[in-house]
């Protein structure tokens, strides 16, 4: 459980979709105005036709989320990365400018990449995935930690700019990091201060043992796909124990279910809507899907949310436009009547926002410690 | 305005606190505005104010051992241009990417968002990347060798140019009501199998605005020029001399018919740094405050850098070591700047200290110091005289360096007919007056799965 007792409060975030910059900017606009925590901007590393839940056309997350930061003033940002298919040097430095630009609003949400893309990214001469495919789950972890040593890098006042001695940073505060994984090989340090949040937010999605394990390493919040209030509380009782296991305080990980809202005026329309979007997602994909009036799909929302298993929802892309606005509109402020969601009109980091600590700078801990410099 | 005269062209070199190395020592510098988005955004507004063509941001994967002395460029060009696409208007925007530690095809999508974002004002500066500090920040392995570099280069090139080409510009149809977005016949793999890369395609995006982003190039040395001749729209140089300018431009518009393209689908813009005062006297004394805040500890490591050998322990009012001096053919990288510093040190006589002081300014890039007028006369002998078809304006110190250029200079420019007073197109590729690249036909369409 996290941050427990009378104000614990729903999170709520929203993917953005499509390849078109003018309605990304339109969901962003309604998410802050809702209050939502963040928007995640989907990473596509590949375009196919005609496939459901397949990757589709899409804006590159970073651009997509810098121009955001111009448009909205408190509103999370939440780049997917793929792993497999990016370096960890590139990622951490869009990250902090990201980071600074937006001033403590990015964070990341670490994919190990469809398998399916890696003909985009084929390098003559090496056949077939590499380990960073057949090996996704340890790859995206070690993707994350060096993430972190990254902007750790940089201890958060190695900059002194003092004109007059001519010294502009303290050189001893900057280091390199020397990460050698399995998949990836990182140098150092990064050619960017340390971020306004430290380290921004690192999302995982959790869905096999080894996506549960590598989010109890690495992860601040962990997307899961969700069916019921009985899995969500078995979720979290092994998320508990696995970072406890990692010597991680158990509180340190929001968890939110992937939900799919669907509301309308009568819960016969919705249950209607409902129908035809289960056949349209297909049986193979089960989705967490809450229909009804706006009454009613903020009772289902309470329902999970008192059950203390999960700190909010992750509203993934929704098949149709006009189902955002209306969760918005309608449930949100019934959410809020409730005194389940947040007032809005926050501006904070999307870390504090999340509830979560700045993190210490690992080689500065290190070196007050007397440890290794 | 009168229309008799040749137009030139102006791209504004941001870079943080200024072209002159201790730029960010002056007290009219905000070293603390590398991290600021407010910072560049009044940098990019200025500019567009000024009605220039477009910004451009430099770039580099790594963080030089020189850091101490110098402020960095902070903010990734991706991100900075995307934010800053939103802040203007009509300027193009500008960024690195290098060739050597990419993939094609996130290069091409990001290229291709940035002019989907910005409405067509997306243009790429092609690197190839320097240093084993860059290397080893994605595996590793050494640098390659500069010619396989180049080799990279030009299939990465071929590559992102075929996903660019890979949605024909009707490819999406946007029926809702049959649920179709795209036309699957106007879609392409790319099947490209090469020597480096093997992607299949197509680009996970619509064809760009511009059809592609504009190219542009800064390689000097043989290689670089033959490269930039065969695709670059633009070039950015170092050309200390006007005679030299004239040598370069008429050598790489040369170069480009053996290309079989025409030299007006490339403008060469030479980089130019200028001191401007009201007075001659002024500009002088501005120039000689700036080199007041040098740090010869610096200028030392950062030449010792560039010519491959460590100049500490020669005396530094002393001549270079011409004789001990590694030949160019053992340089890997920068072939074209340590030949430049070299002939500038061994043409004008310089000790140590000179040639650091005479590159202070604009490291190795053409400087003037004067009024808004001697300014403006020598950028319209460079254009007269066939040395430059415009220029990369690379201001000593930001803010006010770039404030005086579009008060002062630019308004001259405009007087003598000689730059625009009010932008006429709406994408970087009008701006420079480049036609819209033909989309090469001739690769598989995608069969709907």
């Amino acid at each position: 459980m996290s941050a427990g007792g009378a104000d614990r409060k729903l999170i709520l975030t929203a993917a953005l979709d499509g390849p078109d910059y003018a309605r990304c900017v339109r969901q962003a606009q309604i998410a802050e105005q809702a209050g939502f925590h963040a928007v995640v901007a989907p990473e596509s590393s590949d375009f196919r036709l005609g496939g459901n839940g397949e990757p589709e056309a899409a804006l590159e997350p970073f651009s997509l989320l810098a121009a955001l930061s111009a448009g909205t003033a408190s509103i999370g940002l939440i780049a997917e990365v793929h792993a497999a298919y990016n370096e960890p040097y590139h990622i951490a430095r869009k990250l902090g400018a990201l980071d600074y630009m937006s001033r403590g609003r990015a964070g990341c949400h670490i994919a190990p990449g469809p398998a399916a893309a890696a003909g985009n990214f084929g390098r003559t001469g090496e056949g077939g995935p590499g380990p960073r495919l057949l090996e996704a789950e340890a790859a995206a972890t070690e993707f994350a930690e060096a993430l972190r040593l990254l902007w750790d890098s940089w201890e958060d006042d190695a900059l002194v700019y003092d004109k007059r001695a001519g010294v502009q940073m303290d050189e001893g505060k900057v280091r390199e990091i020397d990460y050698a994984g399995r998949y990836y090989a990182v140098k150092g340090p990064l050619n960017i201060a340390r971020p306004p949040q430290g380290q921004p937010p690192v999302l995982f999605a959790v869905t096999g043992a080894r996506g549960r394990s590598a989010a109890a390493k690495e992860a601040d919040a962990a997307v899961a796909p969700l069916l019921s209030t009985a899995e969500a509380a078995l979720m979290r009782a092994d998320m508990r124990a696995r970072m406890v296991r990692n010597g991680r305080r158990a509180e340190d990980l929001r968890l939110l279910a992937e939900l799919c809202p669907v509301v309308a005026e009568t819960n016969e329309e919705a249950r209607e809507l409902e129908h035809r979007l289960r056949q349209a997602f297909g049986a193979a994909s089960e989705r967490l899907i809450f229909a009804g009036t706006a009454a009613a799909v903020a009772d289902r929302i309470e329902a999970w949310f008192r059950q203390e298993a999960i700190d909010g929802f992750h509203i993934a892309p929704l098949p149709r436009p006009d189902l955002l606005p209306a969760f918005a509109a309608k449930v949100v402020p019934e959410l809020r009547r409730r005194g389940l969601f947040r007032a809005g009109g926050e501006t904070s980091t999307l870390r504090s926002g999340l509830g979560l600590a700045r993190p210490n700078n690992v080689f500065a801990t290190l070196k007050r410690r007397g440890g290794s410099d | 305005m009168s229309r008799s005269k040749k137009q030139l062209h102006l791209n504004l070199f941001l870079r943080n606190t200024g072209h002159h190395e201790a730029s960010w020592r002056h007290p009219d510098s905000q070293p603390g505005g590398v991290t600021d988005i407010a910072y560049y955004v009044r940098l990019a507004q200025t500019a567009e104010r000024g009605k220039l063509d477009s910004l451009f941001l430099a770039d580099s994967y790594g963080l030089p051992p020189t850091m101490q002395f110098l402020v960095q460029q902070a903010l990734e060009p991706f991100t900075l241009l995307s934010a800053l696409a939103m802040a203007t208007s009509r300027i193009g925007l500008i960024g690195t990417a290098s060739t050597t530690y990419n993939e094609p095809f996130h290069i091409a999508r990001k290229f291709v968002s940035l002019d989907h974002i910005s409405g067509g004002r997306a243009g790429w500066n092609i690197v190839t990347s320097t240093g084993n500090a860059t290397a080893f920040n994605f595996s590793d392995a050494p640098l390659p060798e500069h010619s396989e570099r180049y080799r990279r280069a030009g299939e990465f090139m071929e590559v992102v140019r075929a996903l660019w080409d890979s949605w024909e510009e009707d490819a999406v149809v946007g029926d809702k009501e049959n649920g179709l977005y795209v036309n699957p016949a106007k879609l392409h793999e790319i099947r490209h199998a090469g020597e480096y890369f093997n992607v299949r395609g197509p680009l996970n995006l619509p064809r760009a605005p511009q059809g592609h982003p504009v190219l542009v190039q800064a390689g000097a040395s043989d290689t670089g020029r033959e490269f930039a001749s065969s695709l670059a729209e633009a070039v950015f140089t170092a050309q200390n001399t006007l005679e030299d300018g004239q040598r370069f431009y008429a050598d790489v518009k040369a170069r480009m018919l053996k290309h079989g393209r025409s030299p007006d689908r490339m403008k060469i813009l030479p980089g130019f740094c200028p001191v401007i005062g009201d007075t001659h006297a002024e500009a002088v004394e501005k120039e000689r405050e700036l080199n007041e805040l040098t740090q010869p500890e610096y200028g030392v490591y950062r030449l010792s850098n560039l010519l491959k050998m460590d100049l500490r322990d020669y005396p530094l009012d002393g001549p270079l070591p011409y004789a001990e001096l590694a030949r160019n053919a053992e340089i890997n990288s920068q072939k074209a700047r340590h030949q430049l510093y070299l002939e500038l040190a061994q043409r004008e006589n310089l000790t140590i200290r000179q040639l650091i002081l005479r590159t202070a300014t604009s490291r190795g890039h053409y400087s003037i110091t004067g009024t808004p007028v001697e300014i403006a006369d020598e950028m319209e002998r460079w254009i007269d005289a066939g040395a430059a078809d415009g220029f990369n304006l690379m201001p000593p110190c930001f803010p006010t360096g770039l404030d005086e250029f579009v008060d002062k200079v630019v308004p001259e420019l405009q007087n003598r007919g000689l730059f625009r007073t009010e932008y006429e197109g709406a994408t970087l590729r009008e701006h420079y007056g480049l036609a819209k690249p033909e989309r090469t036909s001739g690769q598989r369409a995608v069969a709907a799965k």
